[in-house]
């Protein structure tokens, strides 16, 4: 995975956002992205007024910083199930990056991409329906 | 020259593999290594499904889910065996990514410049 392309040696890209990623997420410990003053309202939510895939990703990663496992399932339950992959894909990233042989990747099926295409959007539409068991998927 | 870590080829010889970043020059040095147990054969091509579903989820643009039909792309290319196919998917998902990426950064901007604007002009008007 060559996050910062050509120009950037992607040891120092790798770097680079593990510094990015400990200090956003120390930033994100300490303060509460739910109080006022915080944070600007994410454009997309302001200008549409609807809730995009990636709304209350931080009100989650807060959460789970916290300990508070349920309540950030219950802000961005996509974006906490993404976090494993996530990470595990900067790893194996990193360590190719860093002359180490990753553990050879399992082939993605193809129909498995767009089902999680599928998922996305659905799930973008579905947590923007205002009735009472599709709430529990909005922030 | 031909990248041992996913295949594909690079112009010249540059320091790190233009698809997967793998240090080609310490490669080099390892080569007599995996060349025994590894032959030509590109097997690994980065489908960047992951930057693809990152952009789509926090982006908000439909940038992203182009992204993701390339990612999908990759994969279906490499199972039927097209090989080259593949890899001009794995570049225009590479490609989408960042385009979905770039955009979002400047809309992001713009928003940030008009809200402090706005903010400076509030404080302006109360004065």
């Amino acid at each position: 995975m060559a996050v910062f392309g050509r120009a950037l040696s992607p040891r120092a890209g790798y770097l680079g956002l593990a510094l990015l990623g400990v200090a956003g997420l120390a930033l994100l410990y300490v303060f509460d992205p739910r109080n006022p003053g915080v944070l600007p309202t994410c454009p997309f939510l302001g200008l549409t007024g609807c809730y995009c895939p990636g709304c209350g990703t931080l009100r989650a990663l807060h959460a789970l910083l916290r300990g508070d496992v349920v309540g950030s399932l219950g802000y961005n339950v996509l974006a906490v199930l993404a976090l494993p992959f996530i990470a595990y894909s900067y790893a194996t990233g990193a360590m190719r990056a860093f002359g180490m042989r990753p553990p050879r990747p399992a082939f993605v099926h193809p129909g498995l991409i767009w089902t999680l295409l599928g998922a996305i959007i659905a799930y973008w539409v579905l947590r923007n329906i205002p009735v009472a068991p599709l709430t529990t998927l909005a922030p | 020259m031909y990248c041992p870590n996913c295949g594909s080829q690079n112009q010249d010889s540059p320091r790190f593999c233009g698809e997967c970043g793998w240090a080609l020059s310490e490669s080099r040095k390892t080569a007599r290594k995996y060349t025994p147990e590894r032959p030509a054969a590109p097997a690994h091509i980065p489908n960047y499904l992951v930057q693809a579903i990152l952009v789509t989820i926090f982006c908000c643009l439909p940038f992203g889910i182009v992204s993701i039909v390339y990612a999908a792309q990759v994969n279906g290319k490499l199972a039927a065996g097209d090989v080259s196919g593949a890899m001009q998917a794995s570049s225009s998902a590479r490609t989408w990514a960042w385009v979905a990426f770039g955009v979002t950064l400047s809309l992001v901007g713009v928003y940030l410049i008009v809200l402090a604007v706005v903010t400076l002009l509030g404080i302006n008007l109360y004065w």
